[in-house]
């Protein structure tokens, strides 16, 4: 009775944890192709605050040799200060990248991320159409799939993001990594039973 | 997401509270779908673990639709500064 209570358990463990998979997988995904939309607003806020702070400056400095900077010079002082944030807004946020611009091994994660997304949603699909079906094996082929793809993620070359999304991805791929370690907890207790 | 960002653009008097609503709603209704995809009904789990998973799909809603939030009030002035 508390074998079938055990399996119960792992087989509601393992439905629920292919969704925090599906989460992980789109978090890494959504970094690498730097869509995250709420950079607008802060490259915006970031911009006006360059701006403001070049003002500023600017005046200070002018009003150093007794020269008044009103109206006309501050626009330009605003203007040239928008324009540097530009530069620097592209250095930290970047812009969204399309699937077709990124590099092969990029596309290569990509792929393999989606790839073990459907391959567990199958199983999970399997689990929960067939009464009598065999549950939690091919232990070690997943294991390695799975192992496979962190080794892509700790060794993936971000040179081509964003500051941003550089930083992102090392908290990404941890999320990423805490959910294969949950896997073994599920998918292995049943196995090493 | 494309509805949600949609339904957003369309709010444009709305208030900041109104917009986190309609983004926890969303949220919310589509982890109900996933986890009826998974074959795991909400009751069954902890609040706790629901509510990780909620606040898990809160926030990539409003990732995206933070976007489309700036059209409006003052954000239309930085929207329109470029």
């Amino acid at each position: 009775m508390s074998k079938i209570l055990l399996l119960d358990k792992l087989l509601s463990q393992y439905k629920l944890w292919t969704v925090k998979l599906k989460n992980a997988s789109l978090n890494i995904e959504n970094n690498i192709l730097q869509k995250d939309s709420s950079s607008k607003l802060e490259e915006k806020i970031i911009s006006l605050g360059i701006s403001s702070i070049l003002v500023y400056i600017g005046s200070s400095i002018v009003g150093l040799f007794g020269v008044a900077t009103g109206g006309f010079g501050a626009i330009v002082l605003f203007i040239i200060g928008w324009l540097l944030s530009k530069f620097i807004n592209k250095k930290i946020f970047g812009d969204e990248r399309s699937i077709e611009s990124i590099r092969d091994d990029e596309k290569l994660l990509l792929n393999t991320l989606v790839e073990i997304d459907n391959r567990h949603k199958g199983i999970r699909d399997t689990m929960n159409s067939a009464n009598n079906s065999i549950n939690f094996t091919n232990y070690p082929t997943l294991k390695r799939e799975l192992n496979t793809l962190v080794n892509l993620l700790t060794t993936y070359d971000s040179s081509s993001l964003a500051l941003k999304y550089k930083y992102k991805h090392l908290y990404v791929t941890n999320k990423y990594k805490a959910e294969v370690s949950r896997f073994d907890e599920i998918y292995a207790h049943k196995k090493g039973r | 997401m494309d509805k949600l960002v949609k339904q957003l653009k369309n709010m444009r008097n709305a208030t900041q509270a109104q917009y986190k609503e309609a983004i926890d709603k969303y949220a919310y209704s589509e982890l109900i779908k996933d986890l009826k995809d998974a074959g795991i009904d909400k009751d069954d789990l902890l609040d706790d673990e629901f509510n990780e998973l909620l606040q898990e799909k809160i926030k990539q809603s409003s990732t995206f639709a933070k976007g489309a939030m700036v059209a409006t009030g003052a954000m239309l002035f930085l929207e329109l500064l470029g």
